[in-house]
């Protein structure tokens, strides 16, 4: 693709996004009272705060983490390592809260029926059962790829 | 990450689409029938709750459960010229018509239903009013966010719009409302007020 259909296409797309927030802006500013538009902009600086002191340095943590861990594995093994650990991390974060309703009083019988906690457990466990399969798989084929060397060496 | 940064951007886009398709695999099955063997982690069950309709609030949240049973219950339909007071069984002998109207939930369920009851333009001509009326409808609850709720005449005019009185071919479940609700098309989850007590015509 040219660079000019490539720039031409960024800046209609980045027209048509800017179009959209404008016409949200003025349906939010036009149809909702002055109290909720203050709990929006609340709600939006916590979500902001949260990822950006909790979340952030989690995610930072997490990877130097695993890049430590896995300095000798392939970066595709890394890569989809990561991706499952992402999966599990998102899925945690919309379980957690259920956990705690579940754990609370709650009068409606028809919700919150499922035993999640087991779920997620076993979510888990088939994460880390893919994740050995993956480094098992990697490292078979790093010491392959390093056998055959050394013999055509020789 | 070590590696090019294409490949760091694309494990990225791939990561971000794979824990998203994961998520609605596990969750959208309280809404969807085809994802339903998969629903792990919705909060709801598909076609779980009384009737095969799941419950927002109870009767017992609302603190109705009393009010809604008494024998002595009646709705009251009202507007500038008349007020009348219907009893369920008045409601009953009235023309029912039946509509499959879904549920729509703000909370993110949605569930389908067939719903049985009296148009709700049929009881505003019982009382002198237009059907393209602007309403105010009013539920037993003594207190709640939705306790009272407009209604616009681009809803009283629809003829699919009812004051329900039976579901899936059962009288409405108190937890669904009991003696009677509103079920219209295309209005969210909370403004289909159950345990109905008056309905106002507004000038």
């Amino acid at each position: 693709m040219s660079r000019t259909v490539l720039v031409t296409l960024r800046v209609g797309c980045a027209l048509v996004g800017v179009s959209l927030i404008c016409i949200g802006v003025f349906f939010l500013l036009t149809t909702e009272p002055p109290a909720a538009l203050i709990g929006l902009i609340v709600w939006l600086a916590a979500a902001v705060v949260l990822h950006d002191a909790v979340f952030a340095p989690a995610v930072n943590v997490a990877d130097r983490m695993l890049a430590s861990g896995a300095a000798r594995l392939a970066a595709r093994a890394v890569t989809a390592v990561r991706i499952l650990f992402c999966i599990g991390l998102v899925l945690t974060l919309v379980v957690g809260p259920e956990l705690v309703a579940q754990g609370r009083k709650h009068a409606n019988p028809t919700v919150l029926v499922g035993d999640f906690a087991l779920r997620l457990g076993l979510v888990w466990c088939a994460i880390g059962l893919a994740v050995v399969a993956i480094i098992a798989a990697s490292a078979l084929h790093t010491r392959r790829r390093t056998a055959r060397r050394r013999s055509t060496r020789a | 990450m070590k590696g090019n940064p294409s490949s760091t951007r694309r494990g990225f886009l791939v990561g971000v689409g794979a824990a998203a398709t994961a998520l609605v695999a596990f969750t959208a099955g309280q809404s969807f029938g085809l994802l339903d063997p998969l629903n792990l982690f919705a909060p709801r069950r598909r076609g779980g709750g009384p009737q095969s309709l799941p419950v927002n609030r109870t009767a017992a949240q609302a603190q109705v459960a009393e009010s809604a049973l008494d024998p002595s219950w009646r709705l009251t339909v009202s507007s500038a010229a008349l007020t009348r007071r219907f009893s369920r069984d008045q409601l009953l002998g009235l023309r029912l018509v039946d509509a499959d109207l879904p549920i729509a939930c703000v909370e993110g369920w949605s569930t389908d239903a067939s719903w049985r009851g009296v148009r709700l333009s049929d009881l505003l001509a019982s009382v002198h009013a237009a059907p393209d009326a602007r309403l105010r409808i009013t539920s037993l609850e003594p207190r709640g966010h939705y306790r009272v709720s407009t209604m616009g005449p681009e809803f009283a005019g629809d003829p699919r719009t009812l004051v329900a009185l039976e579901v899936n071919g059962e009288p409405l479940d108190l937890d669904h409302g009991y003696p009677a609700r509103i079920i219209a098309p295309g209005r969210p989850g909370v403004l289909q007020t159950k345990w109905l007590s008056a309905i106002e015509v507004l000038a």
